[in-house]
């Protein structure tokens, strides 16, 4: 396996496209039910928590694009090669991979499950199951650009969905906002580590990155999605927060489609149905550059053929995502997953810059040492 | 065929078969229930009536039909009620649920959650409170009433938005019960002969009726809640100092009545004081003069600022006597603790310690009223 990928220029896309990519990813289905769970830790400081969250985040987007401009064109099955060897870094491209299958079951089961939940509660989970999978095999054997066009699509309806929630804030007590931190920094902290899953995925950059045309206006792209993403979740934490009293909040489950449930127009009295269903435009896109992910990864790996890979994983996938039944052992999955977001999309890529930089200048030393430095190099790879 | 084409048939194929209704509720096969009430009977049984719509007759009218069953929990009853039902039952368009007071006394927290717990109820219908058996008011047949759920849906839905009756939905209550320092408030509806009418607020503890208080004084509650104003109030003043500006005496009188317009207010509750727990609450008003039961002489100097300032001091004095009301009953309707809350840094305030600590509460009461104008007439 090559460290460095060169797509051909017709399989490319523009850095453009990140800006949707990447928001897509990220808000996927976590939004529905995110707020809870921070406010569990945080109380009605459960902004600040947020707005904490997103800045690491911008932190870490910024990390990654640090790694991945040192190789140029490569990406993290590359760079995983290249740094620890290739035993070790394969193994570590595997966990990544299984990382992401469970990552797409979850969403894809998630979704599932507030299907069920509110709309039809006897929709059999194998059927949408099916469908969805479909959609990704479809546009996993279409490639990138096909992905970035449905991502396109997904951003539009979140954020067109987004504009909903000035109904729920005519109902808001702003005075449930007060007083102002008053929880502590450990609780602060804590909230701020509840929002690890909701805002993971933007390290999938870590795959995308050779692809981009425009490599360097990639960071402006990738910051300024992961800034929408956050003012999105800022603002819909604080909407939540004075609509729903605390104890409220705490007992609904998907509070974002709770607070749908007000919005009433002649028309179409309940809102909050069809924002269900059209909510799939914006979770397909997450499934698809998961399942893309993976397939890359596999044929990086072991060079399994593209089209194979995607069936395979399909119906891998459709079969792990019905032996889950009630909703216990879906936020069991949760509570799991985003232990693993933590460490993979915020603390890893701290430790790959460090490994960079160790690796790097040791390399370094190696070279200025001998004199034949420059084939060291080319053995060490 | 080449590739293309299979591809798009395919696609073409999934659009018309997974679109397809996966369950259908056709409207004339289902019995569409637009109001329940429920009624304790005995211990531990609940009567549940669901006013349903009925056929609709050729000249158009829409009738209603209202079914009653029992069973031990509101969702066992409805399952009962399909057993006296040619269609399903189907509760989506439910726009109206009244408890009687009895079982209101007892707690109805658990029919509010199974209500809260089914997607297919909106969050947007009222509850609402009887003093009698509800059977009595939604099985009466009512000579001008041809669907009384819609009716009482009607007519809860523009007091709220015109009178005294605070917002009452499904979410309102949950979202007060479940908050630290404030209870709900929901409408009793009553029926006198072939009249439903809204008669009083019931206050709550928790999600158990205490007490009720009157529309007179329901009505500062409102204006304390700060959604929807009330479009109208009257004041009931001592002569005092309007003698003097009242004209053509003919009879002797000891108060002065006034119906007012509401045309905009605004309220503030401060916290001034957390360890003697005192609040200072401030109503802005502006007016305008619908009517005046005595002939007032408006053209005279300072009357009418006389005018306001005695409305401004009766109007503190009602909404004091309401707020010892609240206070007396022991149910914080307006949401003192909420303000409490905000502005005392970690009070870790739950409900049990402020349903301790509201009555202990001092209120010091001021009502400001601007009157903009006595109508086309002075």
């Amino acid at each position: 396996m090559d460290v460095r990928i060169k797509p051909r220029p017709n399989k490319r896309i523009q850095s453009f496209a990140l800006l949707f990519i990447i928001c897509n990813v990220q808000i996927g289905i976590g939004v529905f039910g995110f707020q809870r769970y921070v406010a569990r830790e945080a109380g009605h400081d459960a902004w600040i928590s947020v707005l904490l969250a997103g800045l690491v985040c911008h932190f870490s987007g910024w990390m990654i694009l640090r790694v991945l401009r040192r190789y140029e064109s490569a990406d993290l099955y590359g760079i995983h090669q290249d740094l620890f060897g290739r035993w070790i870094g394969g193994a570590l491209s595997i966990v990544l991979i299984l990382y992401y299958v469970i990552v797409t079951v979850t969403i894809l089961r998630t979704y599932i499950e507030a299907v069920q939940s509110w709309i039809f509660p006897e929709f059999p989970t194998w059927l949408l199951a099916v469908v969805l999978l479909f959609l990704s095999w479809y546009a996993g054997i279409s490639g990138l650009r096909v992905i970035a066009g449905v991502s396109f699509m997904g951003f539009l309806v979140i954020f067109a969905f987004s504009m909903l929630y000035y109904n729920p804030i005519q109902y808001g007590q702003w005075n449930r906002l007060l007083p102002i931190a008053e929880a502590s920094p450990y609780q602060l902290f804590n909230g701020a580590v509840a929002m690890g899953f909701t805002l993971s995925g933007f390290e999938i950059v870590f795959f995308l990155y050779p692809y981009l045309k425009d490599k360097e206006k990639s960071q402006k792209y990738m910051q300024l999605s992961m800034l929408l993403t956050n003012a999105l979740y800022l603002f819909i934490m604080i909407v939540t927060t004075i609509f729903f009293s605390q104890d409220q909040l705490l007992r609904s489950v998907w509070s974002s489609i709770n607070m749908l449930k007000i919005v009433k127009y002649p028309f179409l009295e309940r809102i909050e149905v069809l924002a269900m269903g059209v909510w799939m435009f914006a979770v397909v896109p997450g499934i698809i550059i998961l399942t893309w992910v993976i397939s890359r990864g596999m044929r990086r790996l072991f060079n399994f053929e593209h089209k194979k890979v995607l069936i395979i994983f399909s119906i891998g996938v459709f079969v792990v995502s019905l032996v889950f039944h009630n909703r216990q052992q879906i936020d069991m999955l949760n509570n799991l997953i985003s232990k693993m977001s933590l460490i993979i999309s915020f603390v890893y890529p701290i430790i790959l810059n460090i490994a960079v930089a160790v690796v790097w200048s040791w390399r370094q030393r190696q070279a200025n040492k001998g004199e034949g430095g420059s084939q060291h190099e080319q053995t060490s790879n | 065929m080449n590739k293309l084409q299979i591809k798009s048939i395919s696609v073409v194929i999934m659009l018309v078969l997974l679109s397809g209704c996966f369950h259908s509720n056709v409207l004339e096969r289902t019995s569409i229930s637009v109001a329940v009430g429920y009624d304790k009977i005995g211990e531990g049984k609940i009567q549940t009536s669901s006013v349903l719509y009925g056929a609709t007759s050729k000249e158009g009218k829409e009738s209603s039909q209202v079914i009653t069953v029992e069973g031990e929990t509101s969702k066992g009853a409805r399952l009962n009620l399909n057993q006296k039902l040619g269609y399903k039952v189907v509760s989506g368009q439910i726009r109206f649920i009244a408890y009687e007071g009895e079982l209101a006394r007892d707690g109805i927290l658990s029919i509010v959650d199974t209500l809260s717990r089914d997607p297919s109820y909106g969050d947007m219908m009222y509850l609402a409170v009887t003093e009698k058996p509800i059977r009595d008011i939604l099985a009466y047949k009512y000579p001008n009433i041809s669907n009384v759920g819609n009716y009482l849906t009607r007519l809860i839905a523009h007091n709220i938005e015109d009178s005294w009756v605070p917002s009452c939905t499904l979410h309102d209550f949950r979202n007060d019960f479940y908050s630290a320092g404030k209870e709900a408030v929901l409408p009793i509806v009553e029926r006198t002969n072939n009249e439903v009418n809204v008669t009083a607020l019931a206050l709550f503890q928790k999600d158990v009726m205490v007490g009720k208080i009157e529309p007179e004084q329901a009505v500062y509650i409102k204006l304390l809640l700060d959604r929807e104003q009330p479009e109208s109030l009257e004041v009931k003043m001592q002569k005092d100092g309007m003698a003097k500006y009242v004209k053509n005496v003919h009879h002797p009188f000891e108060t002065i009545k006034t119906a007012l317009g509401n045309l905009g207010s605004k309220s503030s509750i401060k916290l001034i004081s957390k360890d003697e727990l005192q609040f200072d609450i401030h109503i802005r008003m502006n007016v305008e003069l619908q009517e005046i039961s005595e002939d007032y002489d408006f053209t005279e100097k300072g009357a009418v600022q006389q005018l306001e300032t005695e409305l401004s001091k009766q109007m503190s004095i009602d909404l004091l006597n309401a707020l010892n009301q609240l206070k007396r009953l022991k149910s914080d309707a307006v949401g003192f603790g909420e303000v409490y809350r905000s502005s005392v840094r970690n009070s870790r305030l739950t409900k049990d310690r402020w349903q301790d600590m509201f009555p202990k509460a001092k209120f010091n009461t001021k009502v400001t009223v601007n009157l903009i104008r006595t109508g086309t007439i002075e």
